[in-house]
């Protein structure tokens, strides 16, 4: 008895087995590329959400810090200072210090050469 | 080199036929070998960034008979074997359906008593059209252990067939 016969004659398997696998294949192929699409428009969305936070409370702050300086420079002089001390401008925003700081020496004016005739 | 679609479908292709004659004789279910080859192949399939192609034919015989392993595993836990008797490709006449469908089930019930490491050998040497050193490869074991398991295995399943037949 060979082996051939012992374990029976060499069958074939049902048709249609390759069609099957391709389409498998090719569906498995589309659904892998929607899901990376879902990925990329997932974090380009929360790049620009991000962006456009960080953006709004960076123009946010820069408004809330000129209004304090108009406020505190409109208002009268209550402060002094000396030599290159700083003192502290009232501000009507309890977020915003304005600290007016001085210079020891004394400014120069920006044409200071005098021409003589 | 990277596995494209026209490589695997080229697998399937060669080794369809090769599959389901090894399988058959595991799971003796027509419909289970062709589901099974089918999720082999796709097992490969996910991961084919990372598989070789030079080493393709022998990774779906590794895939295919860890997924039989593991049908086989689950249908004795569950008792839920299967025999469709689906045997030959040409229409018997009644006589040789008799003889045939005998015939099976003695094989079947020698392989199910042959202990699983000498049921792999002998059916990949039938069936895989594999070498000696890729069956070793394909079942982790020594190459001059696949011809002195596939001896003893023949033996033992003459001796189980020949059992059968003096009950």
């Amino acid at each position: 008895m060979t082996e051939s016969t012992t374990l029976g004659p060499k069958l074939k398997p049902p048709p249609g087995g390759l069609l099957r696998l391709q389409r498998a294949v090719q569906q498995r192929e589309i659904k892998r590329s929607h899901t990376k699409n879902w990925v990329v428009a997932g974090i380009t969305a929360s790049v620009l959400a991000a962006a456009v936070l960080i953006v709004s409370h960076d123009i946010a702050r820069q408004r809330q810090i000129t209004r304090a300086l108009q406020q505190a420079l409109t208002a009268p002089p209550q402060t002094h200072f000396d030599n290159g001390a700083y003192v502290s401008l009232p501000s009507h925003d309890k977020n915003v210090r304005i600290l007016l700081i001085g210079s020891l020496s004394p400014a120069v004016p920006a044409n200071t050469e005098s021409t003589s005739d | 080199m990277t596995l494209g679609e026209g490589d695997l479908y080229a697998s399937y292709q060669r080794l369809e036929r090769p599959l389901f004659d090894a399988l058959y004789r595991m799971l003796w279910n027509r419909q289970d070998c062709q589901d099974l080859i089918h999720d082999a192949f796709l097992r490969i399939w996910e991961r084919h960034h990372r598989v070789d192609v030079d080493r393709l034919d022998a990774l779906v015989w590794v895939t295919t008979l860890n997924l039989a392993r593991n049908r086989l595993r689950w249908q004795r836990l569950w008792r839920t074997e299967s025999f469709d008797a689906d045997w030959p490709d040409s229409l018997p006449t009644p006589e040789t359906l008799v003889d045939d469908l005998t015939q099976q089930r003695r094989l079947h019930k020698a392989l199910r008593r042959l202990p699983a490491a000498m049921r792999d050998v002998v059916l990949l040497s039938e069936f895989s059209e594999l070498s000696q050193a890729e069956i070793a490869s394909v079942l982790g074991i020594p190459a001059g252990t696949v011809a002195s398991r596939r001896h003893h295995a023949i033996d033992r399943l003459h001796a189980l067939l020949t059992e059968d037949d003096n009950d």
